[in-house]
């Protein structure tokens, strides 16, 4: 066990609104985690910024959450290193890490008032007294649970509990904050107002936060980047937008938001790559960034909302099944054998498109992407 | 959840340091002496040889009692499984609140010392008890019926006493059922006796085997209820053992027969053991794998019995459906019939501790306090009762300083003599206390921890301990170890996380544990009878003298006061529990 972990255990200093002085830049290097022959994190490399908000994102069985409890302390990793502000903490236990943790399940101590939940930590570092006090009011406020101490946890309904959950994890003042699925037992409306205010407190408090959850939604609206994570690989690290617009392959482009994947045959010519479907009677030219080779079959991935749809009788394409969200219409449209999603926005005056009816259908070109169809 | 580090380390000689105490203990006090025993069995004036068993095996009368104790055990269990199986179904079906009251009543007796209850069946059985005066009363019967000192008895008040042990894995079974499933099958078309028949009845099974399984091997060895209601006619096994003991001095022969009956006793608890041991596992145990079903999924039923169910399947919903108006009070009236049996002794037992009589009547003429009085008028009493609260008292600590280690190690390391050791520390709740306590009077005969307080402590720390053991690792099992976690990431040293987290928040477990250990303590009458002497005699052996000799109203005061010992130890084990579980908000900050 190291024992420089002076810095790490530090002690609270400074106002609770202070930024932490670019503290809390975290790397993992060739991480990897081994449950018998099960990879469930294998070989991750991930730079995180201090005060970088970082979602991992995955199904249940991704590797996300081993990672995240690697990076706590709570698994050692059977290879590569973890690194905080430049300094190995593979071998650091999980109480001398001194980052904030918070759980699924809150985690609160039932047997504690709300109070010495939050006092908790403070007092581990040897805080007594006023000091404590002060500090437990602030964190409270922090959340919006002024005059919540002298209840027990089990007198809060679960979002509270979770807000105090919170303020425990960040009372202290750690370099990073780690959220495993922190809003997974709370339900939808809950879920989008706390999403909001942990931006909030995010942006006030400027601790590096790693997030897991599984919900893209939740990922995409929280984070300054988000890593996928597919049977324990780090599948593609980018921002929101950058996952949406450019995804590096065909899971991530399926993972997040919705897609179509038509089947297309490759052509290469020069430093371009022409995708064909005669069924579609389609042809896209797309700049060769993957291996792609002529005479492979291919996927052409476009989002429903580019894929544009006109009433058409003498159309061959024709419409199955539609669902009206209120701004949008979902329409999915047979073509030969193939089924395709469009998103057209719901104008007034325009009918809606109908089950049976007979419509012609584009394709923006420049918002595809084409994929080897190795799946 | 894969493995979690441990919040605890990673040294392997952790769990080896927590099991250490108990292992020791248990090896003086009680896999030393057993191993002699069989020993003893196997020799005859210091040389080796088969003479006892030889001897055993000619004599009929041996085998006349083996298969009598064995159709007593079977027939109690039966009875047993029956009239719980309707009770444990009702109280699932309760809801939360009504469920706990009605499992503290199963629960009470099993809390009572046996002595109190076999006695109470004295009172009620009785030619002139209440039982007979009922059914005179009801002109069933012209003459009172002979129900005690004789076979009758002993069934009834065997049953009595083994009941809850039958009900608590059938409610926690049939706790689990997911009760979905029986309306999913409802939907799908089964009437509700048949997709009770189909879906519950299956999934309780474990409930049935496990419950049948404790029923049947703890009748085997059971002394107190025969030797107390029985007569002549129904001497079992353990009591030919504590004869050949205690009177007859025919030490070889019962070293002999105590190792037949532990033997057995051990093969059956082997044969099911896979299931007693899936206690530790945390993998849910319903991940059946390739059963033997065909290719498409179904089970390969005949097309015979396919046919049958066909023919049957219209006349059966009939018959339901003329069923179902009996269905729920038939239920209700049999789970009700049961609990009366569970309560009815105690019903008895209380006005008889306020009789004014001068001997054993029921109901009593009048009443008064005159026998409480004359309790503690009485030191032998005073004496007895004072011994037995101190040296139970004494073994329910040690069993938790032990047991409490013990169940830290089985739950949260994983090392491969797991199973064997766990099983090795709850075996004393299986081997019949008769077979331990012949062999620590064998191993200890001749020192002086014969009528010595020592060797009380030590046997009941040996039949206590397993209590708490299996009590801690329920609770540790519950424990969410989430909440260590947290403590550890807001900077707790395991040490400190143990401290201010996991202790606290299992107190109520521990004090329950404690409780277990203590009440069985001081419920002893077979330890009792191998050693106890003039200088040290507990509570129950008077009780055991009293009953067996005069069979006065005194015992019923004793039951009063335990019952009301009970009551109190109960209200603190909820007072624990409250405190832990909401401390009053004041002292939340100035601590």
């Amino acid at each position: 066990m190291s024992v420089s972990t002076a810095t790490v255990s530090a002690k609270v200093t400074a106002g609770l609104a202070t930024s932490q002085s670019r503290r809390g830049a975290v790397s993992v290097n060739s991480l990897t985690k081994n449950f018998g022959p099960v990879k469930a994190v294998d070989d991750v490399s991930l730079s995180i910024e201090p005060g970088e908000f970082v979602a991992l994102l995955g199904s249940s069985g991704s590797g996300k959450s081993t990672l995240l409890m690697m990076i706590a302390g709570f698994e050692a990793s059977s290879s590569g290193d973890i690194m905080l502000d430049g300094m190995r903490i593979n071998d650091v236990p999980s109480y001398r890490r001194g980052f904030g943790m918070v759980f699924q399940s809150y985690a609160l101590f039932p047997h504690m008032t709300i109070a010495e939940n939050i006092a908790y930590p403070l007092r581990r570092r040897g805080l007594r007294g006023a000091d404590v006090e002060r500090e437990v009011v602030k964190a409270l406020k922090l959340v919006a649970l002024d005059g919540y101490g002298t209840r027990l946890p089990s007198q809060l309904s679960g979002g509270q509990q979770q807000r105090v959950a919170l303020a425990r994890a960040l009372v202290f003042r750690p370099p990073l904050l780690l959220m495993d699925e922190p809003l997974g037992a709370l339900d939808r409306k809950l879920r989008q107002q706390l999403q909001m205010e942990i931006k909030l407190i995010h942006k006030e408090v400027g601790s590096t936060i790693i997030f897991v959850t599984h919900d893209q939604e939740e990922a995409l609206s929280m984070a300054d980047r988000v890593a996928v994570l597919e049977q324990g690989r780090l599948q593609q690290c980018g921002t929101p937008r950058e996952l949406y617009e450019q995804p590096a392959i065909a899971f991530v482009a399926d993972f997040i938001g919705e897609m179509n994947f038509l089947p297309v045959e490759l052509r290469q010519s020069g430093g371009e790559v022409c995708a064909r479907s005669a069924d579609l009677g389609l042809e896209v030219m797309q700049e060769a960034g993957q291996v792609l080779t002529s005479g492979d079959r291919g996927l052409l991935a476009v989002r429903p909302e580019y894929v544009g749809l006109t009433p058409d009788e003498r159309a061959t394409a024709m419409v199955l099944e539609s669902a009206y969200t209120g701004t949008n219409q979902s329409v999915l449209v047979q073509v030969g054998s193939i089924r395709l999603t469009a998103r057209t926005s719901v104008s007034a005056g325009r009918p809606l498109f109908q089950s049976g009816q007979r419509v012609r259908f584009e394709i923006d070109a420049a918002h595809t992407r084409v994929f080897p169809a190795a799946r | 959840m894969p493995h979690r580090r441990d919040a605890l380390g990673r040294e392997h000689l952790l769990p080896v340091l927590l099991l250490l105490p108990i292992v020791a203990l248990f090896s003086v006090g009680y896999i030393v002496p057993l191993a002699q025993l069989v020993l003893k069995s196997l020799q005859h004036e210091g040389a080796w040889s088969l003479k006892s068993y030889i001897e055993i095996a000619n004599s009929p009368a041996f085998l006349w009692i083996v298969l009598k104790t064995l159709a007593l055990a079977a027939t109690v269990t039966i009875v047993c499984l029956l009239i719980a199986y309707p009770l444990a179904y009702a109280i699932s079906k309760c809801p939360p609140r009504p469920a706990a009251f009605l499992l503290l009543i199963v629960t009470l007796p099993y809390l009572t010392s046996v002595l109190i209850r076999t006695y109470a069946w004295i009172v009620l059985l009785s030619p002139n008890g209440p039982v007979n005066q009922l059914l005179l009363h009801l002109g069933l019967i012209s003459e009172p019926l002979q129900m005690v000192f004789n076979s009758v008895g002993v069934y009834v008040g065997m049953v009595q006493v083994q009941l809850p042990l039958m009900v608590f894995p059938l409610y926690a079974v049939l706790a689990r059922v997911n009760p979905s499933l029986a309306k999913a099958a409802q939907s799908l078309g089964s009437p509700p006796s048949d997709a009770f028949l189909r879906v519950t009845l299956p999934a309780s099974m474990p409930g049935v085997i496990s419950g049948c399984t404790l029923v049947f091997l703890s009748s085997l060895g059971f002394y107190i209820t025969p030797e107390l209601l029985g007569g002549p006619d129904s001497y079992l096994i353990a009591q030919g053992i504590s004869l050949r003991v205690l009177i007859l001095g025919n030490f070889d022969e019962a070293a002999a027969q105590s190792s037949i009956l532990m033997l057995t006793v051990i093969a059956v608890f082997l044969i099911f053991r896979q299931r007693i041991a899936e206690e530790l596992d945390d993998r849910p145990n319903n991940n059946v794998s390739s059963t033997g079903k065909s290719s498409t999924g179904l089970s390969p039923r005949s097309p015979i019995l396919e046919r049958l169910t066909a023919v049957l399947h219209g006349p059966l919903m009939r018959l339901h459906e003329a069923l179902t108006v009996v269905r729920r009070p038939a239920l209700y009236v049999s789970a009700g019939l049961t609990l009366l049996l569970l309560v009815l002794p105690f019903v008895v037992v209380i006005p008889l501790a306020f009789s004014n009589a001068p001997y054993l009547t029921f109901p009593p003429p009048g009443y008064s306090l005159r026998w409480f009085s004359s309790l503690l008028k009485n030191t032998q009493w005073l004496d007895a009762l004072s011994f037995s609260l101190r040296w139970a008292g004494l073994s329910a600590l040690l069993s938790v300083a032990i047991g409490v280690p013990a169940a830290f190690a089985l739950v949260r390391y994983r090392f491969s003599a797991r199973v064997p050791v766990y099983l090795l520390l709850i075996s004393p709740l299986i081997v019949p206390h008769v077979v331990i306590a012949v062999s620590l009077f064998f191993a200890l005969a001749g020192s002086s921890l014969i009528d010595n307080p020592l060797a009380f402590a030590l046997s009941y720390t040996i039949i206590g301990a397993p209590y708490t053991v299996v009590v801690m690792i329920a609770g540790l099992k519950r424990f969410n170890r989430t909440l260590e976690l947290a403590a550890a990431s807001l900077g707790s040293s395991p040490l400190v996380t143990l401290r201010t987290v996991t202790f606290p928040l299992l107190l109520p477990t521990l004090a329950s544990g404690a409780i277990f250990a203590f009440i069985v303590g001081f419920d002893d009458v077979v330890f009792g009878l191998f050693l106890s002497g003039p200088t040290a005699t507990p509570l129950p052996m008077r009780m055991w003298d009293n009953i067996r000799l005069e069979i006065s109203p005194q015992i019923a005061v004793i039951a009063v006061l335990f019952l009301i010992v009970l009551a109190l130890l109960m209200v603190l084990r909820l007072f624990v529990g409250a405190v832990v579980q909401g401390r009053r908000p004041q002292e939340s900050l100035h601590a």
